[in-house]
């Protein structure tokens, strides 16, 4: 077999950042949508693919460079039965995964 | 001495050995795949017998053995490289390829995970075995393409088998090289996956099921497949839609009985036209 390829994943120690802070996805970055809702991220210079979850899905489509955290914990916060600390936790908690792999780039409004 | 032929997925060879245990363990191998058209197209593979031992040779490749299981396995290992590296359509799939009936599952997980040695026991649950290793997949179609390899089994993976009442066919006791084809096969259908598991390394007392998404199993498939003729983005679409047209487990092993009852338990839930009662065969 071919020399197989690297597979990273999330990683703990978010770097939390502003409520006013903007995400703007990296063009390099793929966005596969499967069937049961989940989606896969893949970096085509890397080669890195990152799978998540419906509503993490959701932030990533929100990483536009218009939303700012705020407003995607807002837009999470009426559709998911959640605390909003807790939204806004692992909102961060990916944002900070997601921008350490390279996979969007933070803007600070 | 005459050559067997064979094409398998467009990769053309022949084989010629005066050994008789040998002629007979490539013919078991590579039954399904013999080259009846009469081109003399494809590379040249010979197993022989020199000062030193024994020596084989595909190609320009070629590599001395001490015995013949060795000679046996080195041949057949890179025969296998050399179908996956002539491969212009389709990708190559680290995983083994079992049937259920007209279905296919993929068993995906990093080498050591214990994927021969529960192949080997579920071949004895009544599913047929396509391979142990690897297997093609249509890029357009998503059918699965097995490539036939013979099991490595390590010593611990044969006390394992024995514990659990396998028996192993007679090749193997004198030969240690077993194939696909001396389990009880049936017919292996041009299919799709529908069925994905991904065999993870560590061990429970218990096997356990969980199940995982799509995009999850998307990338376990990715980093068991190498690279091939398809660029990385256009290898991640098919992979996107294999996985999102099956059903995804992982499967943390227990003791291998139990283990192999409850995958077959798992294939024959999810897969139409399973044979009927085969978890409890074994």
């Amino acid at each position: 077999m071919a020399p197989k390829r690297d597979r990273l994943r999330e990683g703990e120690g978010p770097n939390p950042g502003a409520g006013n802070d903007l995400f703007v996805q990296r063009p390099q970055v793929e966005t596969h949508s499967l069937p049961d809702l989940s989606v896969l991220l893949f970096d085509q210079i890397s080669g890195t693919a990152i799978p998540v979850n419906e509503s993490a899905g959701r932030i990533w489509q929100m990483c536009d460079g218009t939303n700012t955290v705020d407003q995607i914990v807002d837009r999470l916060e009426a559709v998911y039965e959640a605390a909003r600390t807790e939204i806004h936790r692992d909102t961060q908690n990916l944002l900070a995964a997601l921008e350490r792999h390279g996979f969007v780039e933070r803007q600070s409004s | 001495m005459t050559a067997e032929r064979f094409s398998v997925y467009g990769f053309r060879f022949s084989i010629r050995t005066d050994l008789a245990d040998a002629r007979d363990a490539i013919f078991r191998l590579y039954r399904q795949f013999r080259d009846l058209s009469a081109t003399d197209e494809g590379a040249d593979a010979a197993l022989e017998c020199s000062n030193d031992g024994l020596q084989w040779r595909l190609g320009e490749k070629t590599a001395a053995a001490s015995d013949l299981r060795s000679a046996l396995w080195g041949l057949e290992s890179a025969i296998c490289e050399a179908i996956i590296r002539s491969q212009q359509r389709m990708i190559a799939i680290h995983a083994v390829t079992l049937y259920s009936g007209s279905s296919a599952v993929l068993l995906v997980g990093p080498s050591g995970a214990g994927k021969s040695t529960l192949t080997v026991a579920l071949g004895r649950r009544g599913l047929t075995v396509a391979t142990d290793d690897v297997a093609f997949v249509d890029p357009e179609t998503l059918d699965v393409f097995p490539i036939p390899r013979c099991f490595h089994l390590d010593q611990t993976s044969v006390r394992l088998l024995k514990e659990a009442g396998v028996e192993f066919p007679e090749v193997w006791k004198r030969l240690s090289f077993m194939t696909p084809n001396d389990l009880d096969q049936n017919s292996m259908p041009r299919s799709k996956a529908r069925l994905l598991i991904y065999l993870v390394r560590s061990r429970s007392e218990r096997p356990h099921f969980a199940a995982v998404s799509q995009a999850e199993m998307t990338a376990r498939l990715l980093s068991e497949t190498g690279q091939g003729p398809l660029t990385d983005s256009e290898t991640v679409r098919v992979l996107q839609r294999v996985a999102g047209s099956a059903a995804c487990f992982t499967l943390v092993p227990g003791p291998l009985a139990l283990t192999a009852d409850a995958v077959a338990d798992v294939i024959a839930r999810h897969c139409p036209n399973s044979i009927a009662a085969f978890a409890a065969a074994g």
